[in-house]
């Protein structure tokens, strides 16, 4: 009270102004400092770090400071998002938004995957003690991840394969990360408040876009600084090796079919697809580069024994522990052997049961690019061996 | 004493609205109470068809029929129900259901939606069980009985519906002689101490001869009608067998 | 009175198997929970809601749709008068499940997120057209057999354009679709159980509106005309009734076969009689019972694996119908 003079006080106490004085001071200073924090809140911003989406097409984010809108895109429609998702900093204010779109409190502290193909993600983000929940238990090969399951810190989420809704309860989760297909199955989640994130990072068509969705999963961890400086790395790795292809010459580029036999049918990735684009870059020509679809194309068996004396190279990617054998490649039909037997092409295979294949090499497109690129310039790359495709003997 | 039913220039068939195939033309009769008049005719000639048209089933394609100065056509089919009922030979086994549970079923045109049983409703089935004498048989099952038994049934279920006509499609055929003589009693006994009319179709002249006392016979797409000494004396069922030689004892 | 004491016991029957439905699951929960949850006490967060939301509405759901089919198939039976009549053979649970595709096929990316809605819709506009169709047929036929081939050849069109629809598709629309085909009760939410529970409580009260004339069919047609049953309007509300009550469970639940096929078949050869005052409740009760009983079986192998609920439905039923068909009179009539 130095800053009035004691008879001053004295005087404004006989008055009796001095208690209603002292309240609206008070409440005029609680105000401002109320306002003061909301302008902070609003200013201040919780996201360090920040991450920028340069190939991956299924996914956009866009920063405020304390939420995140993500929006997720789909093959159908590239302008409208299928979904926007609200990530939203625990304990701020949740900002207007329309009622579609679904609210997630980030960071996370826990997480049910649908799909086993997240898990190396997370892994790279570190992660994994995050996962309450996980589909298909069986196929899951993360060491982490499996003790986690052995003591049951991890459960299953799917019985017989399919989305079981009293697991995921049990489960407490807090997040479901499922996969854009056959959404009829997760409708009812809605009804428990488990949001549901629909991971479409399978979507992508280029090995760099598959490998970005490390920043998506980021996103709900606060962990882009870290998926930005793994990215990077990937990045600078894959165009490394890309380079050194390109600077082979040869007078023509092998030629390369990738393709399976399903139910008298056989498919082959179209000249849009990852597949195409990852054989490209490795030197070789795809056998349909020149088409425009990303899908799966359908080739009737004439076609095939039509080309396949003439190809270089031909992949498959094996799905069951069996060794691969010509005789596997040529779907044991007795036209396809006969025309093996002439022909000079040779094979190459991916065996998803003896690497990650659909998981792990998501994150290692470079390993990708140099299998491939070793098994058409074989020794291109003296000190790399093997990992995802190899040369069948 | 009035008639029962007026059928005036009656033409029938199978076809509505063709009246130049039409089984019989012109047909103008009136049916007293208690008249028990056989219809009968060669295979085809429109004896069935003819049964089926005044139970309302086919549509008549010329004239009318009037039942207590009512025209057929009119009637809801519960009144339908309540004036006439209708015994056909085709069968349909309707599985698991007592004798006792079939006969209720004639009292469905007087009944609520449930079926509500009065005094009176169980006092005549009752009655009915007893006149058609098939008492011993109420809670056999319909399916499991014999021929005979299960025309006995049906006749029960008409009984019950408590109509002043009654129209039998060949009631006695298919049945061996004791049922047969047990049948005809019941029809005589109907027509005479129950005041019933009945009508009904009959390949069987002895039959006919025995106890009708009227008789419809189907002729050159005619219908003759005859009292029943008439036709006794005249022997008119050799219209049937005109152009035959076979000399035919009964 | 023997049958007061089969409906005294399947009653009371079918409370127990309620209980069980709500103790078993793909989670465990322990059985003091589960009766703690009965009498309204606190229990684990989880498990209330896996208990109010999930076992509880399914065990509902198998409920009402057992009653609803079997009804179905009893009103059939009655008046085709043929064992072998059941919701499916009119071919509405095919027409079902072409709307369903043309909504999940052919509807493209429409569908998908508005999910069940258009569904459910799809499978009762479905459903309703074979039924008109076999109602317009029913009033041109005089004799019901032919009506009966009529539907079953409907059917069998309605699916042969569903392959047609499904061979043309990819495999991310052919998902859902192929999901809903499965059968299951587990699909409403607690808004739709009062929907299903309403249309089952009207399908009942004009059932019993129909009490006359379901009797007097089982004599014949004929027959019901004769005490003065209307045969053609009887007819066309039955076939209707059934249509809207076999498509509104079938849009719910997805196709679930066979219960409305052999209920009816157990429930008299079990009572002994076909009067339908003993039919029509028994079918109700046995079918809610069977529907809930096959629901449960398919749950029970085992924490990590659980049956497609039709293919439970069709290991009870097919062999049940062989067995009636067997010892009918019917047959043997046939055979001697």
């Amino acid at each position: 009270m130095g800053l009035l003079p004691n008879n001053s006080i004295i005087k404004l106490k006989k008055a009796g102004i001095f208690r209603p004085f002292l309240y609206t001071v008070f409440i005029i200073v609680m105000s401002s400092c109320a306002l003061e924090t909301e302008q902070k809140e609003m200013r201040y911003d919780y996201f360090r770090g920040k991450s920028s989406v340069k190939y991956a097409t299924g996914f956009k984010v866009a920063y405020y400071p304390s939420y995140k809108v993500v929006e997720v895109f789909d093959n159908t429609d590239t302008t409208k998002p299928a979904q926007t998702y609200l990530l939203v900093e625990h304990g701020t204010r949740i900002p207007e938004h329309s009622p579609k779109d679904i609210l997630v409190r980030i960071p996370l502290v826990s997480v049910s995957c649908l799909s086993t193909t997240h898990v190396p993600y997370l892994k790279s983000l570190e992660q994994v003690e995050k996962i309450s929940g996980i589909g298909n238990p069986e196929l899951v090969l993360d060491t982490m991840l499996l003790k986690q399951i052995k003591k049951g810190w991890t459960m299953s989420i799917t019985t017989s394969g399919q989305v079981d809704l009293e697991k995921i309860l049990e489960s407490n989760t807090s997040v479901l990360m499922a996969y854009p297909f056959d959404k009829s199955a997760l409708e009812s989640l809605s009804g428990f408040d488990i949001p549901v994130v629909y991971v479409g990072e399978y979507l992508e068509n280029s090995v760099l876009a598959r490998a970005e969705w490390i920043k998506f999963f980021a996103l709900f961890f606060n962990k882009e600084k870290m998926a930005n400086q793994l990215f990077e790395d990937i990045e600078h790795r894959y165009l490394i090796a890309k380079s050194k292809l390109d600077s082979v010459s040869v007078s023509k580029a092998p030629t390369v079919f990738f393709g399976s036999y399903y139910q008298d049918v056989w498919f082959a990735p179209g000249g849009q697809s990852l597949i195409s684009g990852l054989i490209n870059d490795a030197g070789a020509s795809y056998l349909f580069r020149d088409d425009n679809s990303t899908k799966n194309l359908t080739l009737d068996s004439e076609v095939i024994i039509d080309e396949v004396p003439e190809i270089d190279f031909w992949g498959q990617v094996i799905t069951t522990h069996e060794i691969a054998t010509k005789t596997d490649f040529m779907a044991a039909d007795q036209r396809f052997l006969k025309l093996a037997k002439k022909s000079n092409t040779q094979f190459f295979f991916a065996n998803s049961k003896q690497s990650d294949y659909f998981g792990q090499a998501n994150l290692e497109p470079d390993i990708l690019l140099k299998d491939l690129g070793n098994i058409f310039y074989p020794g291109l790359f003296a000190n790399h061996h093997f990992v995802y495709f190899q040369p069948l003997n | 004493m009035t008639a029962l039913l007026n059928i005036q220039d009656l033409a029938i068939g199978y076809n509505k609205n063709d009246l130049k195939h039409a089984l019989t033309k012109g047909f103008t009769t009136s049916v007293f109470p208690g008249e028990r008049i056989a219809i009968m005719g060669l295979n085809g000639c429109g004896k069935s068809t003819l049964l089926r048209s005044i139970t309302g089933i086919l549509p008549l394609l010329n004239g009318s029929i009037q039942i207590n100065d009512k025209e057929i056509g009119q009637l809801t089919r519960r009144e339908r129900a309540q004036i006439m009922a209708t015994v056909f030979t085709s069968y349909n086994d309707p599985g698991q259901l007592t004798v006792n549970e079939m006969v209720t079923f004639g009292r469905y045109p007087y009944t609520n939606r449930f079926n509500k049983l009065s005094e009176r409703d169980l006092l005549l089935i009752e009655n009915t069980l007893e006149v058609a004498k098939i008492g011993h048989l109420r809670n056999r099952i319909v399916g499991e009985l014999s021929d005979g038994e299960r025309q006995k049934v049906m006749m029960a279920v008409a009984i019950a519906q408590d109509t002043p006509l009654l129209i039998l499609d060949e009631p006695a055929s298919h049945l061996d002689i004791r049922n047969k003589a047990l049948m005809m009693n019941l029809i005589k006994n109907l027509g005479e101490e129950q005041q019933k009319t009945i009508l009904f179709s009959t390949h069987d002249v002895g039959l006919t001869l025995k106890i009708a006392s009227r008789v419809w016979l189907f002729h050159n797409k005619r219908i003759n009608d005859y009292k029943i000494d008439e036709f006794k004396q005249g022997e008119h069922w050799k219209l049937m067998l005109e152009g035959l030689d076979a000399d035919v004892v009964f | 009175m023997k049958s007061k004491i089969i409906f005294g016991s399947l009653i009371i029957a079918l409370a127990v198997l309620f209980l069980t439905g709500l103790a078993l699951g793909s989670v465990s929960i322990p059985l003091p929970s589960v009766v703690d949850y009965i009498f309204g006490n606190e229990i684990a967060h989880s498990h209330y809601a896996i208990l109010n939301q999930i076992r509880l509405p399914r065990n509902l759901t198998a409920i009402l749709s057992g009653a609803g089919l079997s009804l179905s198939g009893l009103l059939l039976q009655t008046l085709f008068r043929n064992p072998l009549a059941g919701p499916s053979v009119l071919g509405i649970s095919s027409g079902s499940s072409l709307g369903v595709a043309v909504v999940l096929l052919a509807g493209g990316s429409m569908t998908g997120i508005a999910g069940t809605g258009s569904v459910v819709f799809g499978a009762i506009i479905g459903a309703l057209i074979v039924v008109l169709l076999i109602s317009a047929i029913s009033l041109k036929f005089e004799d019901v057999t032919l009506v009966l081939i009529a539907g079953m050849m409907l059917g069998f069109l309605s699916s042969a354009l569903v392959s047609i629809l499904a061979f043309f598709s990819n495999s991310e629309q052919l998902k859902p679709f192929v999901h809903w085909g499965f059968g299951s009760f587990a699909r409403l939410n607690e808004y739709q159980i009062p929907t299903l529970f309403f249309i089952l409580v009207i399908a009942v009260i004009v059932t019993l509106f129909l009490y006359k004339p379901l009797n007097a069919f089982l004599p014949g047609e004929q027959f019901a005309g004769s005490v003065g049953i209307n045969v053609q309007k009887s007819r066309i509300i039955i076939i209707l009734l059934t249509g809207l009550l076999t498509g509104i469970i079938t849009a719910f639940v997805g196709p679930v076969g066979f219960i409305g096929l052999a209920v009816p078949q157990v429930v008299k050869m079990v009572f002994k009689t076909n009067h339908h005052r003993v039919t029509i409740p028994g079918s109700l009760l046995f079918g809610a019972f069977i529907a809930l009983a096959c629901d449960i079986i398919s749950r029970i192998p085992g924490q990590d694996y659980s049956l497609p609920l039709n293919a439970v439905t069709a290991l009870f039923g097919a062999p049940v119908v062989l067995f009636v068909l067997f010892k009918s009179r019917f047959v043997k009539k046939v055979l001697s």
